[in-house]
Formats: C-alpha cells, sequence, structure tokens
C-alpha cells in the first residue's frame, strides 16, 4: 500500500447523471496526483429511489456500497472507512466537481506538515463566488460559519490558511486521526458532523488546514431533503460546542 | 502536547497572553491546547486554539506531554499528574517564587525584569518567549480625539478618582470588561490612556494603548518599564502625582508634545507585534526549546 493512497468516499443519494460526472473529476485528479493505482473510489448508495447498479459502477479501483435504508451521512461515510482503510480518507460530496490540481495539491500540503490532520479545499458556486474557502467561528448564536461566502473567488487570495475547521464536502484526513477519534459522529443527521470532526481533531492537538491552491466547483445542498435536516444538526452541534471553540472575530 | 492549564475564561490578561501562545506554538508547529476547568473558551478576543475541559485533559496526560501552568495554585494542584512541567511566567508575584525555587520546572519568561527576577532570586537561567500585543491595536491613521483619556478602572480606582474629578480638561473614557476588539477601537480614538494600576506586572493595556498611538500616563510598573520610557515614549508618574502629570499634558502649549510622545509610542509598540514575538519564538525552537516542549 502507498503512503500517499487514498480511499474516496462518496455518500450518493440518486442524481446519477451529477455522480458520473463527479466521480469522473475525482478519478482525473486522483490520476493527476499520482495516486489512482493505489486508491479507492468507494460510492455509498444512500437507499436511492432506483439503486446504483453494480453494471453501471463498478469497474477497477471502485466500490459500490449499497444501502437499503437511508443513513446519516456519519454513519455512511464511517461503515466505508471501515471496510476500506488506507493512510489517508478523501470526504467527497456528489455535487462537487474536483479541479485536477486539487487532491496532489492536498495531500501536498498534509505531507509538508504531520501535524497538519486534516485538509479542506477552495470551493467555488457555479457563478464564480466562493462556496468554501475555510469555516470560522463567530461570537454568540453565529456558531459556525463559511469565510467569505458568496464573495467573487477572485477577490479571495489563493493562499493555503489554517482553520479551525473545514467543509465536510471536500475533506481529506488521515486514517490515523480518523480512528482516533472514531469517525464522524453519528449522532448528526446531516450537517456540522464535520466541525465536530475538526474541533475534536484539533483537541488532540492536529491541525486543521484549508488547500487553495486551485478552484473546485461545489453546487452546495443538492440532495433532497438536506435543509430539513441541517436544523436539528445544528442545535445538537450548538448544544454540544458553543462557548468551547475560539472565536474568529 | 502541551496541556496549558488556566483557572478560566475571564478578563485578564494573562488568560489572553496564554492562549496568544498556544496558538502561537501551533503556528510554529508545537500542539497545545488550553484546558479551562470549565471546558469554555474566552469570548472577549479572538484567535484559533483549541480548549479543552479539564477534565478531559487530566484522562489524557502521559508521561510524554507537557503540563504548561501560569497561575501560581496549579504547581501544586496539578502536582500529582504525569508529565514534565512548564511554567509561563506572566508575573513575579512571591506567589510564584516555589514555580522558580522547583527545578523539575522549566521556566519560560515574558519579559526582562522576570528574566531577571528568576536569575537574581533563584539563581536560575529561564527562556525568555517574549510577548506580544494583537494587531489589532496598532493604529491605523484614523480620527483621534486629542482630548480623550481612556482608562482601565479595576486597579488603582483612587488615583483615577482623582485624575477624573481633578483634570477638566479632558474626557474619560473607561476600557474595561469589553470584548478586544472594542478596546482597540476605544483606544485608536482616544488621545491618552491613563496606566492607574500600581503593583502591575507588565501592563499589557498600556502598552496595547502605546501601539494604538496613544499617549500613556502611567504609575511606575514592574515588568513593563522595559517599554516606558518616561519623557521619551511615555509620562511616568507616582501615584500622587499622576493628577497634575495629566494636568500637564492637557494645556495647550504641550500639543505638540503629546504628538510627539504618541508616534514614539507607537514607534516602541512595533517591538511588540505578534510577529516579531513569533520569529524569536521560532529561533527559540531551532536552538533546541522545540525538545522541551515536545
Amino acid at each position: 500500500m502507498s503512503a500517499r493512497a487514498l480511499t474516496c468516499i462518496l455518500v450518493s443519494r440518486g442524481l446519477d447523471g451529477l455522480l458520473a460526472v463527479c466521480t469522473a473529476h475525482l478519478e482525473t485528479a486522483l490520476a493527476v496526483a499520482g495516486v489512482a493505482e493505489d486508491s479507492e473510489v468507494v460510492i455509498v448508495d444512500n437507499a436511492s429511489p432506483t439503486p446504483y447498479r453494480e453494471a453501471v459502477w463498478s469497474k477497477p479501483g471502485r466500490r459500490l456500497i449499497r444501502l437499503d435504508r437511508h443513513h446519516a451521512f456519519a454513519s455512511a461515510n464511517n461503515l466505508a472507512a471501515r471496510r476500506y482503510p488506507n493512510p489517508y480518507l478523501l470526504l467527497l460530496n456528489n455535487d462537487v466537481l474536483l479541479h485536477r490540481e486539487t487532491l496532489s495539491g492536498m495531500l501536498d500540503l498534509m505531507e509538508a506538515d504531520p501535524r497538519i490532520g486534516i485538509c479542506g479545499a477552495r470551493l467555488l458556486f457555479p457563478d464564480g463566488s466562493l462556496q468554501h474557502g475555510g469555516v470560522v467561528f463567530g461570537a454568540g448564536r453565529r456558531g459556525p460559519y463559511h469565510l467569505d461566502r458568496c464573495r467573487p473567488a477572485d477577490l479571495v487570495p489563493m493562499q493555503d490558511r489554517e482553520f479551525q475547521a473545514v467543509t465536510g464536502a471536500c475533506l481529506m484526513v488521515r486514517h490515523a486521526l480518523w480512528s482516533a477519534l472514531g469517525g464522524l459522529d453519528e449522532d448528526y443527521a446531516f450537517g456540522l458532523e464535520d466541525v465536530d470532526l475538526c474541533l475534536r481533531a484539533r483537541g488532540l492537538g492536529w491541525r486543521v488546514w484549508c488547500y487553495h491552491g486551485a478552484d473546485s466547483l461545489h453546487f452546495e445542498s443538492m440532495t433532497p431533503g438536506r435543509v430539513r435536516l441541517d436544523v436539528g444538526s445544528r442545535r445538537l452541534f450548538m448544544q454540544r460546542w458553543q462557548g468551547r471553540y475560539s472565536i474568529d472575530g | 502536547m502541551i496541556y496549558y492549564f488556566l483557572p478560566d475564561s475571564g478578563h485578564f490578561g494573562g488568560v489572553k497572553v496564554a492562549c496568544q501562545f498556544v496558538e502561537m506554538l501551533n503556528t510554529l508547529g508545537i500542539p497545545a491546547v488550553v484546558c479551562m476547568r470549565d471546558g469554555f473558551a474566552p469570548r472577549w478576543f479572538s484567535g484559533r486554539f483549541a480548549v479543552l475541559p479539564e477534565a478531559v485533559a487530566i484522562e489524557r496526560i502521559t508521561e510524554r506531554d507537557i503540563l504548561m501552568i501560569t497561575w501560581p495554585p496549579d504547581h501544586r494542584r496539578l502536582a500529582h499528574l504525569p508529565g514534565r512541567r512548564v511554567c509561563h511566567a506572566q508575573g513575579t508575584d512571591p506567589l510564584m517564587d516555589p514555580i522558580f525555587a522547583d527545578p523539575d520546572v522549566l521556566i519560560l519568561t515574558c519579559w526582562d525584569q522576570a528574566t531577571d527576577y528568576v536569575r537574581t532570586e533563584h539563581g536560575r537561567e529561564s527562556v525568555q518567549v517574549g510577548i506580544s500585543i494583537s494587531d489589532c491595536f496598532y493604529f491605523g491613521g484614523g480620527l483621534k480625539l486629542d482630548n480623550r483619556v481612556a482608562y482601565m478602572p479595576r486597579r488603582g480606582f483612587r488615583i483615577l478618582l482623582r485624575c477624573l474629578l481633578g483634570v477638566r480638561d479632558f474626557d474619560f473614557t473607561p476600557i474595561d470588561g469589553l470584548a478586544e476588539a472594542e478596546v482597540a477601537r476605544r483606544l485608536q480614538r482616544a488621545g491618552v490612556f491613563l496606566a492607574s494600576a500600581v503593583g502591575e506586572q507588565f501592563g499589557l493595556p498600556a502598552l496595547e494603548a502605546m501601539a494604538a498611538a496613544c499617549v500613556v500616563v502611567s504609575v511606575p510598573v514592574k515588568g513593563g518599564m522595559e517599554y516606558l520610557r518616561h519623557g521619551e515614549n511615555c509620562l511616568v508618574a507616582e501615584p500622587e502625582d499622576l493628577p497634575d502629570a495629566l494636568d500637564r499634558l492637557a494645556h495647550p502649549s504641550q500639543a505638540s508634545e503629546r504628538v510627539r510622545l504618541r508616534h514614539r509610542a507607537a514607534e516602541t509598540a512595533l517591538a511588540y507585534r505578534p510577529q516579531v514575538q513569533r520569529e524569536r519564538l521560532r529561533r527559540l525552537l531551532a536552538a533546541g526549546l522545540s525538545e522541551q516542549l515536545t
């Protein structure tokens, strides 16, 4: 097993066309990073109304896990990570189209500093504004939010930066850290389990960075019912964490 | 990993200095977290440091870890825990003496007076890691109200009261109990800062005021004399003379003197920028401190 080998986990429900484009971009990025041979793309069919077909999705380097009932984002990822371990894990949403250089940049960043346990990526909305460039924390009820969200991306420096958290839409994590934390917390229905993971990682002394060297695309919240689940997750997150993170200002 | 223990997250300069030190260590590759008894992070200043509840930290600490302390009672209170001890000394109060005298504790100091104190009183060498003030305090060139005096009412209030009642040419504004960003905004607007806290260890607010280009009028302090230079970048007066010093400064004939002191104050504060301390710490780590902190 290569030290750079990745398990890329795509939890997806329906949206076959989007998933096909997403995996094509992912496989290009894996090839550019030079890890395509050693890595695995694990597609978790999270109870799609029409289940993904093995004949369509299976090919060398890809795995399909079919879940007959809907799982929380956390438990679906945890299951895939347990089944296909590699030195690095990549959590990827099915509505993220990776830039070809993104994975190599993220891997380089993590290899340059062994204290970086988690690395996120710069993501843009289709209109060219920033969707994600790192998560910061506001005072009071504001809590975590995406820094510079919706700002024209060309006004946001393409400079890698340390944060307290990054989004799980495209999140690379060392397997050793993932295991130490027990993966994502399955109490979250959908949303903020990624931020929870980052805060717990920082509590163990690990660093969280965001790679800004390339623009990938994120359509955001394409899965039906996502917003409803977000509300409960946010409530849970604030119960657990409000006041326990430092304020970024 | 370093576990930096603090009693609480209240409005005390020492809490901010500690958290900023942890953040600086992290940026230099040294894993460190802040441990609070209640697990809550300070909300009155910004930063990027992890906070753990003390009980969680205590469960995790092993022989390989480092306990960093700054609050004197923690020396005895945490003595039963495994791990090496480091004291981030933020003062030379007599309560610190048992820590300075403990040969098993590595001493990190923040300023010259503390370094000298540890050497002369305890015959020990410490590592001076420096101290810095947040970037938000540095004067950005906005409007300054020449007659506005900012002050910290927490200590030396009797002296302050004499100034407030006796010097009528100034408009006084308190800066206690506020978020750091608001303190910075008020200091940047103020022309003068009145430091009345007798027995202050370092006097972080006075240095922050200098960064904000205020004329500092201060009573003598212990560690702060390394940046307070009477007549050169501030005015230092004994407590009983403070109202007169302030009154003289208020005179219209002193306008150019106020400008001169403000410029010199801002220049002095540049030596305490976070990047200066970070560079100092980076060199210390490269010179061997990193082996003692990891």
